[in-house]
């Protein structure tokens, strides 16, 4: 090797934009492989562990056929599969906003967990939901929301109180709940209804947001995808 | 930490002493860590790449051998659940979502300041980068690197060869830009 590319300059290159983790990160992740190993350090017992097995089997064989004769559910709490057990290469916990159907789906590992019909802001409007991908920057239980816009706009709204508010830009966008909106309101078609956000926010009905907020962590990837056709972030997944 | 302590270390681990991983990879998952930021770019992805490592050093752990180097192994499954992520729909379908963020104005600044060797570090092949990584920055010795990656010693030295070429000849360095 020359001076022209040297050690140290690989180096600073390697290390530009380098982000060091977040505080506490060999704490966290060994104290999760001490919790994943601890029915080890119980003893192994096999009678116990196949009765454990065939319990689990006939749970989710019950499960599954219970969910094929009801149908679709419109939402269920997060139930954290275990490690490994979904999609190869899945990122752990993802959640994927679909402008279009205007539908939620939370996924672990690749095995969706959570789906809840949401009400986002209108489309091809200044108040409009923008795609991308973000990460849950901040979680608050209660949050005051300003209006935006000054009072005597259109889209002018009071102060008002929301919860289990999610916020994914610094820039206000937020997924949290919007008590005002009747259960019936989200889904398809409510970002052009008299409910749309006017926030550009991503409106949670509130049982599944309690769940969601739970099971969010902050640096959850939240991926936002286009109305008007097929995007990368919705089709697949 | 001593060769010695290492070992001491390793065969408790592999008799399910949880305090002696716990000494044997608590200073190993940061340099995990910087090996999955620098061949991701995404702090979150790196955590639980390292994360996941961590469970599988422990699942696996009975195909470690005395006498390794304990940061080597746990490198190459870093390096290994990098490439699987890489590899992997998901990581193409959020990638481009970001991509595409990045074409949008607010992204052309932090484009434009990278280096240019930065840049064409990241036009490299994963496994370019991550020979030139193990090599350069976490001064691993290439018959280390070659058992890491399970090749030989001079496929190691050909991969660091090739690589440094490829960035002179993306950095015109030596006339050799066409």
């Amino acid at each position: 090797m020359t001076d022209d590319i040297d050690r140290n300059r690989l180096r600073r290159a390697f290390f530009e934009d380098y982000l060091p983790p977040s505080a506490g990160l060999a704490e966290r992740t060994l104290r999760q492989v001490h919790d994943e190993r601890r029915p080890d350090r119980q003893g192994p017992h096999w009678a116990f562990g196949l009765v454990a097995v065939v319990l689990a089997a006939v749970i989710v064989a019950t499960l599954v056929v219970t969910r094929a004769e009801t149908g679709h559910s419109p939402h269920h709490s997060p139930a954290a599969p275990p490690p490994g057990t979904c999609k190869a290469g899945a990122p752990p916990k993802l959640i994927v906003v679909d402008l279009a159907a205007q539908q939620l789906t939370a996924y672990q590992r690749g095995c969706q967990v959570l789906t809840t019909p949401v009400t986002t802001g209108g489309p091809a409007t200044e108040e409009s939901t923008p795609t991308g991908t973000f990460h849950v920057l901040h979680k608050y239980p209660t949050l005051m929301l300003h209006s935006p816009w000054p009072m005597g706009s259109p889209h002018w709204f009071p102060d008002i109180q929301v919860h289990n508010y999610l916020a994914i830009r610094d820039t206000g966008l937020a997924l949290h709940s919007a008590e005002w909106e009747p259960a019936d309101a989200f889904g398809p078609g409510s970002e052009e209804g008299p409910f749309a956000a006017s926030d550009r926010a991503v409106h949670v009905p509130s049982q599944p947001l309690v769940n969601l907020y739970t099971w969010a962590d902050v640096g959850t990837t939240v991926v936002v995808c286009g109305a008007g056709g097929p995007e990368p972030g919705c089709g697949g997944l | 930490m001593s060769s010695s302590v290492e070992g001491d270390l390793t065969d408790a681990v592999r008799a399910g002493d949880a305090v002696a991983f716990d000494l044997l990879f608590d200073p190993l998952i940061e340099a995990g860590y910087r090996l999955a930021y620098v061949m991701l770019r995404d702090r979150q992805a790196a955590e639980d790449v390292v994360q996941e490592a961590a469970f599988k050093a422990w699942r696996r752990f009975h195909q470690f051998q005395r006498g390794d180097s304990p940061r080597a192994w746990f490198l190459t499954i870093v390096a290994n659940e990098c490439r699987s992520l890489l590899r992997g729909r998901w990581w193409n379908v959020l990638r481009r979502e970001e991509l595409q963020e990045l074409a949008g104005p607010d992204a052309t600044e932090p484009l434009a300041a990278r280096t240019d060797l930065r840049q064409s570090l990241d036009r490299l092949s994963y496994e370019h980068r991550l020979v030139l990584y193990l090599y350069f920055c976490e001064d691993l010795e290439q018959t280390e690197i070659a058992r890491m990656l399970g090749v030989r010693v001079g496929t190691v030295k050909s991969r660091i060869h090739r690589a440094i070429q490829r960035l002179r000849q993306d950095l015109g360095v030596e006339g050799t830009r066409q």
